[in-house]
């Protein structure tokens, strides 16, 4: 097993939406969902991806298991460029790479019950050891649901229950990768524990490495190893999660970590942001992040900061120089 | 009655009949608003701490829907027995309510400054160009970028954030006693709901009263004065942030502040609260939460427990809440 090597590569990635005009659909610009991201995922581990709506966190994720055309850059699995397959190999890697949606009740189909929701992948790549029952019966159990339940429906299922499900798909076919976009966004409190614990239990059990894609910083920091902040299409601030969440240098990661309110603490007020995300259509010059930044310096307007390694993570901003 | 108090619940049960059966979405709850309060309504979805808030301006849709008992006394008057033509005044001019979806409260057909012309002609017997000028200084007040420009959009032309001023701008501009916010800032990210919340500190600093209705824990910690935590229908417990935060009394909330992830500590495990909230037809008898209560009773599935004073400002309602208070 080459285990120090990261299971997912991913160099100056681009994803652009055309934005189409006129009766002859004219291409007259492009949203610059993801423009320019460079990042590894290790083996085992998960890398939380957080910013805030827009940003193209969503596009990214969806784009490392060839749910979005590249634009440029590449994307290796196992050392393997994806843009470099043929179909049959796109198709054995697809089963290694799979995706657990926000909303279940929209990313599970309604006409189909649990029994073959969950095994319809192992159906369709041909690895049905034993009956299709007993798959199910066996993913139900890994999930913490009740095995009986399998001739059910999505829509005879609590929100939590309807995750699990979700969950139990994505790893019927033993993938090693999975992109999780908002997986506990649309549950209740109450709910949202048991189930990022159960991801957390499976990844042990299975190895598995997490894109784990959220909004919520507090379920970011306790679910991931790593953690990339993203604006605009960018990766701003990247590296383990005590240093990017508890020690955040990049003046967009340390406004989003004041705006999390913290029950029994009070906060730093003074860290409010002003303004709104411009459009990845029409991004600003030089630094992404510099109409809002409150502490911009006419560097910033001018000239887009690099990545750069700073006090144990990567940055990309101005205030910052490279560790010698 | 104490001039303190603004708006009095006493016995509030809204009761809903489908076809799956009759079930009470808010079953008997009693509470005070205090004038100049931020008072918090906590609870996960289906909970009822929507329809509490619809049911004072008598929003629910009825039928199915239907007012069973109790009072609602604002300034005195029973909201809940006042008639139509009376409602009408007192709602968006002394109660006003902000939406979670702006965009599916405000109009997409008319410009936003129409919008708030016509709702401020509706009240008050001004001409036109005065409620402009209202109009304008209020999305002025709320920070939107380029007000008078605003006025002649429609709300599709707004980002999320900024229908979300508009939308507090709307309920604001007619000086109301109460705010009703119904989960002001779900749809929005962080960093805006920071720039929201802090409108909201200042209407309090106008001794606006605010209902700030939310499933965030963190939410109410960060703006409320007062909690007030929701389970099935029922009030569960009371108290201010620090008290509920420090020493919750309801193991519902006990549960909850346990299992909810934290910015500040890393866990490999949460704890979880097991099950789920169960659907309005199906509460089990006696305590509403004894299902996926840790510290049940025998007692607990017998009897419902009432929302009971332990101290001056701490109120629960679990037969056990005196042994958890320090």
């Amino acid at each position: 097993m080459k285990n120090d090597s990261p299971i997912l590569s991913v160099k100056d990635l681009k994803t652009w939406f055309p934005i189409r005009r006129g009766i002859l659909a004219r291409t007259v610009g492009y949203v610059r969902a993801v423009d320019g991201v460079s990042l590894d995922i290790d083996r085992g581990r998960t890398l939380g991806l957080v910013g805030e709506s827009g940003c193209g966190k969503t596009t990214l994720g969806r784009t490392l298991i060839g749910l979005e055309p590249i634009r440029s850059g590449t994307v290796c699995f196992e050392g393997k460029d994806l843009a470099a397959l043929d179909r049959a190999e796109v198709r054995r890697l697809r089963k290694r790479m799979q995706i657990i949606f926000q909303d279940p009740l929209s990313s599970l189909n309604p006409r189909m019950n649990v029994l073959d929701i969950v095994t319809e992948g192992l159906a369709a790549f041909q690895m049905l050891k034993k009956s299709r029952r007993e798959h199910a019966e066996e993913l139900m159990a890994d999930v913490g649901l009740d095995k009986d339940a399998i001739h059910s429906y999505p829509h005879e299922f609590s929100g939590g229950q309807r995750q699990r499900i979700s969950i139990a798909r994505a790893v019927s076919l033993k993938p090693d990768f999975i992109v999780c976009d908002e997986p506990v966004s649309s549950l209740d409190v109450s709910v949202q524990a048991q189930v990022m614990n159960l991801l957390m239990d499976l990844k042990e059990r299975y190895g598995l490495s997490y894109l784990f894609i959220s909004h919520d910083l507090s379920v970011v920091s306790n679910i991931s190893d790593q953690v990339a902040v993203m604006y605009l299409g960018k990766i701003m601030e990247f590296g383990d999660v005590e240093a990017v969440i508890g020690r955040p240098l990049h003046p967009y990661t340390r406004a989003l970590v004041a705006a999390v309110p913290i029950p029994g603490i009070h906060r730093d007020r003074r860290r409010i942001l002003h303004g709104e995300t411009p459009s990845p259509a029409d991004p600003p010059s030089g630094c992404p992040f510099h109409t809002r930044c409150p502490e911009v310096m006419p560097v910033c307007a001018r000239i887009e900061p690099d990545m750069i390694r700073c006090s144990g993570r990567q940055v990309r901003c101005h205030l910052y120089s490279p560790d010698s | 009655m104490n001039d303190g108090t603004l708006l009095k619940i006493r016995d509030l049960t809204v009761a809903f009949e489908t076809e799956e059966g009759a079930f009470n979405a808010v079953d008997r709850v009693s509470f005070d608003l205090n004038k100049g309060e931020i008072v918090g309504l906590v609870g996960e979805s289906g909970c009822g701490k929507s329809v509490t808030a619809l049911s004072l301006l008598r929003l629910i849709p009825i039928p199915p829907g239907r007012i069973a008992s109790g009072s609602a006394l604002f300034k005195g008057e029973d909201l809940l027995r006042a008639s139509v033509p009376r409602l009408r005044e007192i709602r968006g001019r002394a109660i006003s309510m902000i939406f979670q979806e702006p965009m599916a409260a405000l109009s997409p057909l008319h410009r936003i400054g129409d919008q708030m012309v016509e709702a401020l002609r509706f009240h008050e017997n001004i001409p036109r160009k005065a409620a402009e000028e209202i109009a304008l200084d209020w999305l002025r007040k709320v920070n939107i970028p380029g007000a008078e420009q605003r006025m002649t959009a429609y709300p599709f032309e707004l980002s999320g954030g900024m229908q979300q001023r508009v939308m507090i701008a709307m309920a604001l501009m007619m000086q109301p006693d109460l705010v009703i916010a119904d989960e002001p800032t779900t749809a929005l990210d962080v960093t805006v709901q920071a720039q929201i919340f802090e409108l909201i500190r200042e209407m309090r600093r106008r001794d606006t009263t605010i209902l700030l209705i939310t499933h965030d824990m963190g939410v109410v910690w960060e703006m409320c004065d007062r909690i007030l935590v929701m389970y099935a229908g029922r009030l569960a417990e009371e108290g201010r942030p620090q008290a509920i935060f420090s020493n919750p009394l309801h193991p519902y909330t006990q549960g909850l502040l346990r299992s909810m992830p934290r910015l500040d500590i890393r866990r490999k495990r949460l704890p979880a609260i097991a099950g789920s909230v169960p659907s309005p037809g199906d509460y089990p008898a006696g305590c509403r939460f004894r299902d996926r209560c840790p510290e049940a009773l025998d007692r607990c599935a017998l009897e419902l427990p009432e929302m009971a004073a332990l101290t001056d400002d701490r109120r629960a309602a679990c037969f056990r809440a005196r042994e958890y208070l320090k």
